[in-house]
């Protein structure tokens, strides 16, 4: 794998490579995006691509107006685009995490944090010179786990790091990390992909999927590939969205085994009354993302006003929020279904 | 050698390079110049606004060997020696790294011994804040009384997070945000002295972007140079991950005018091609404070950092829309922009605040609310007096007495309230008989003629009546005091039920008021209780 194997983050890649190209590479960069749409993977291969033994990596000759015209003007008979081999024992050795010159750093132990330990064993094996390769490289995923002390104590190294050092910081949640950190590293953004790519491409990867599904899931995903190609979720959907109809109908069925479950119970459920809402507001069913669903939302937002949907779905979103704080199982089951029931449940509960 | 980014490239070496902190720069150079120099110094203040920088220049302008001087000459070997980091006698701490009581021993131990070639042995303590509580106090007796030759700097971004004691103990500088036009013009300053090709506009939104700090200005000045050699105002906003000017203007106009069915369609649009939509929302927020502003301000071009052109551009799209309106969503997009930056899928949450918010749209702002009142009062005008006069005529005997009665001097006591006499009679009765101007205050006022003031008791209240009357000779004679004329005072008692039946044919009356009725449809309610003012006044 290199970073041409990567999808839909043109823009991204084109920065990097721009920065190759120009030899002008910056100490401390920030991949900022959503999770599942491949900032890792990209750092691990542009670590490949910094440290390939097969690439000639500043080629200031090469002049680019731009980050459009790149890739249009690529054709088959121009330079090849900056890259990893894939081949050289550096690539392998990153590929397969022993390079000496690459350390990745994550969230570890009780907290899910990064620890100030490991940031300091980090600084330290950063101030040897380069063993291999031409640079050392940090890849600090899920940057925003650093605890206070981290990332205050990382501070110094991330704005003048050793010379040949290079360190990425990886984050889905940027805005979660210091204003102080931020500031010292340069940001690039990658955005979900766009839902078109995304489809055809599932239609070529998972074999067995209709054109249809294919879209659908890429939707579903919110253009997040890692995710679409994880889990189950159309399935996942559907237990979901069946789920919901039964505590409409019964109130005693125990629907979630555990705190994950109510969770994604939860994400779904947002959904569908996101759907229900917006034909309850619009009457417009290109807007749907339950395409598939069609005749159940209609059904489903005949039943209640558009404030009260909406009333619902907030209520739902509050819940969700609270179940980080260890909500009682029966008691939020309980609740919640008596809330669908008194916006969803029509005439029938009213009565009894 | 690897390549140096231009924020450290750029780092200010003397004051005078130091941008946007004309305040912080003018006392310590008056201070250098003057030899006052205190032996700690807090600077504190946003991210990448200069602070480790200006540390570094004090250190130089300190230990230069032309110095202390008011700038450092950066030739000498000291003021190199700085710059490189590699003085003997400048400590630079990392204040996140060593936390602990035992850096802070260490340190006292060190700032024992002279200067090995400086004056000053300077120990600057970046992130100051992150030092452990023990750590700080550690520090106190070292900071109130250090040794003549030492001289600390500290620099923190939390000021709040520094112990008053230690506060106490330095000078002070807060390092500001830096604005938008001394963003540019170092910009410009540095892309004339590096040959980057970079458009106007381009350059612009970098300052914008920056939000008052130069590092953060320059680290995106680094990135677009990088991957072009001209750089459009197009690859800016494609580096930062800003949606388009018009479809930001679109969604705007879209929210404002209720069209949700629009809205969702951009939205639609915008996830296809895979745009983050936090940032999108962030941007929605920016837009609608930035149009509140054009709305409630004429000086808008003041407050908001856009060129002539953008503010015509809001105003336009204001001009239907009232304050109170664009408050409401401002308000709630507010609310929304938080919870889809923690949203686990910003598109539905997204979607359903925009729901939301077309609820506001429907709403009628106070102004007209009060216009339309405004006409129901003048509609019930008609019957207001009526309901006075009837109330009036409720107790017929009396007007019977006052109309049989010859009116002999109407202009003295008519032209006072009969209230006012009341309250003047009681607040005067009060200083001589407290008792008894407590039972007269329980009294209802029925009616004041030429010669005659009526009050009356209603229910349990009439046991009063007859303290009343025993002493109605003295309230008489006040009486007399405060109108000048011969008025006597009759005690009445007005039965329990006729109160009753009172409030019964209020009820009657008021529910056929057509203000009332109009308030009723509006909120959807219904009469609880009538309950007239007197009665309230009594209990």
């Amino acid at each position: 794998m290199a970073l041409k194997d990567i999808i839909g983050q043109e823009k991204a890649l084109n920065i990097l490579r721009g920065c190759v190209r120009k030899g002008r590479i910056p100490h401390a960069l920030l991949f900022a995006g959503d999770d599942g749409i491949g900032k890792k993977l990209t750092a691990i291969n542009f670590a490949k691509t910094l440290n390939c033994l097969n690439v000639e990596n500043s080629d200031s000759s090469v002049k680019s107006d731009g980050l459009f015209e790149e890739t249009e003007l690529q054709t088959p008979n121009s330079k090849p685009q900056i890259d990893a081999c894939d081949q050289c024992p550096s690539c392998k050795k990153i590929e397969k995490g022993n390079h000496p010159d690459v350390f990745i750093v994550g969230p570890e132990g009780d907290g899910d944090q990064i620890k100030v330990d490991a940031i300091r064993q980090l600084e330290e094996s950063l101030s040897y010179k380069p063993f291999e390769g031409e640079y050392k490289i940090a890849i600090i995923d899920n940057a925003e786990k650093m605890n206070q002390s981290t990332a205050n104590a990382f501070l110094a190294t991330l704005e003048s790091p050793p010379a040949h050092s290079i360190l990425i910081m990886v984050s889905s949640r940027p805005e979660m990390l210091l204003s102080t950190i931020r500031s010292r590293c340069q940001r690039i953004n990658f955005s979900p992909l766009p839902v078109e790519v995304m489809g055809k491409l599932l239609e070529e990867r998972l074999k067995g999927l209709g054109h249809e599904q294919a879209m659908l899931l890429s939707i579903l995903s919110g253009g997040k590939l890692g995710y679409a190609l994880d889990e189950d979720l159309i399935e996942a959907r559907d237990r979901s969205f069946d789920e919901f109809k039964d505590m409409l109908v019964n109130p005693e069925t125990e629907v979630w085994e555990d705190k994950g479950s109510m969770e994604r119970w939860f994400d779904w459920a947002q959904l569908l009354l996101r759907d229900a809402a917006v034909f309850r507001a619009t009457g417009r069913t290109d807007l749907l993302i339950n395409q598939d669903k069609e005749n159940e939302i209609k059904e489903m937002s005949k039943k209640a006003a558009l404030k009260d949907i909406l009333k619902l779905a907030g209520e739902l979103h509050r819940i969700r929020r609270l179940l980080n704080f260890n909500l009682n199982k029966q008691l939020t089951l309980n609740h919640t279904s008596l809330l669908l029931r008194k916006t969803l449940g029509g005439t029938a509960y009213k009565n009894s | 050698m690897s390549y140096i980014v231009l924020a450290r490239k750029w780092r200010p070496q003397n004051f005078d390079d130091l941008i946007g902190q004309e305040t912080v720069v003018k006392t310590l150079k008056n201070a250098l110049a003057s030899g006052k120099i205190v032996h700690a110094y807090l600077f504190s203040g946003p991210r990448g606004v200069g602070k480790t920088s200006a540390a570094r220049i004090l250190a130089k302008s300190l230990n230069c060997l032309e110095g202390p001087a008011s700038e450092p000459c950066g030739k000498c070997r000291h003021c190199q020696a700085i710059t490189e980091g590699s003085s003997v006698d400048v400590f630079e701490i990392d204040g996140a790294s060593n936390t602990g009581v035992d850096d802070v021993r260490e340190l006292r131990e060190s700032v024992k011994y002279a200067p090995s070639s400086g004056k000053y042995k300077i120990y600057i303590i970046d992130e100051v804040h992150m030092l452990s509580t023990q750590a700080f106090n550690a520090l106190l007796k070292t900071l109130e009384e250090p040794p003549a030759h030492v001289i600390f700097i500290f620099a923190t971004t939390e000021p709040k997070k520094i112990p008053p004691t230690i506060q106490s103990r330095c000078q002070h500088h807060s390092f500001r945000r830096i604005s938008k036009e001394r963003i540019k013009e170092q910009l410009l300053k540095i892309v004339n002295a590096e040959k980057i090709n970079i458009e106007e506009a381009a350059l612009e939104m970098i300052a914008r972007a920056a939000d008052g700090s130069i590092r953060d200005a320059l680290t995106l000045l680094d990135q677009a140079s990088s991957f072009s050699d001209n750089i459009t105002a197009k690859d800016l906003q494609t580096l930062l991950g800003l949606p388009e000017v018009e479809i930001m203007s679109n969604l705007a106009e879209t929210i404002l005018t209720g069209d949700i069915s629009s809205t969702l369609s951009t939205i639609k649009e915008l996830t296809d091609r895979g745009s983050d939509l936090r940032s999108i929302s962030k941007e929605l927020v920016e837009h609608f404070r930035n149009l509140a502003i054009v709305k409630i301000t004429p000086d808008a071009k003041d407050i908001l950092d856009y060129s002539i052109d953008d503010i015509q551009r809001f105003k336009r799209q204001v001009s239907e829309v009232s304050i109170e309106e664009l408050t409401l969503l401002l308000t709630e997009l507010l609310r929304l922009e938080g919870e889809v930056r923690s949203a686990i899928n910003p598109r539905y949450t997204l979607e359903l605040g925009l729901l939301r918010t077309s609820f506001i749209k429907g709403m009628t702002s106070l102004d007209e609310i009060l216009k339309m009142l405004g006409n129901s009062v003048e509609h019930s005008d008609i019957s207001k007096p009526a309901l006075t006069q009837k109330k009036e005529s409720e107790s017929p005997s009396y007007n019977q007495k006052e109309e049989g009665k010859p009116q002999e001097t109407p202009d003295k006591s008519s032209a006072m309230d009969k209230e006012k006499i009341w309250h003047g009679l009681i607040r005067n009765l009060d200083s001589k008989e407290h008792l008894l101007a407590c039972k007269l205050a329980e009294a209802k006022i029925i009616n004041l003629t030429a010669s005659e003031f009526i009050i009356g008791f209603n229910g349990g209240m009439s046991v009063l009546a007859d303290s009343i009357r025993n002493n109605s000779q003295l309230i008489e004679r006040e009486l007399n005091n405060l109108t000048g004329n011969k008025l006597r005072l009759k005690v009445m008692s007005l039965a329990a039920e006729e109160t009753k039946n009172n409030t019964n044919d209020l009820k009657k009356k008021i529910l056929s008021e057509p203000l009332v009725q109009d308030a009723m449809r509006l909120f959807n309610s219904a009469i609880v209780e009538v309950r007239s003012l007197k009665d309230k006044k009594s209990e």
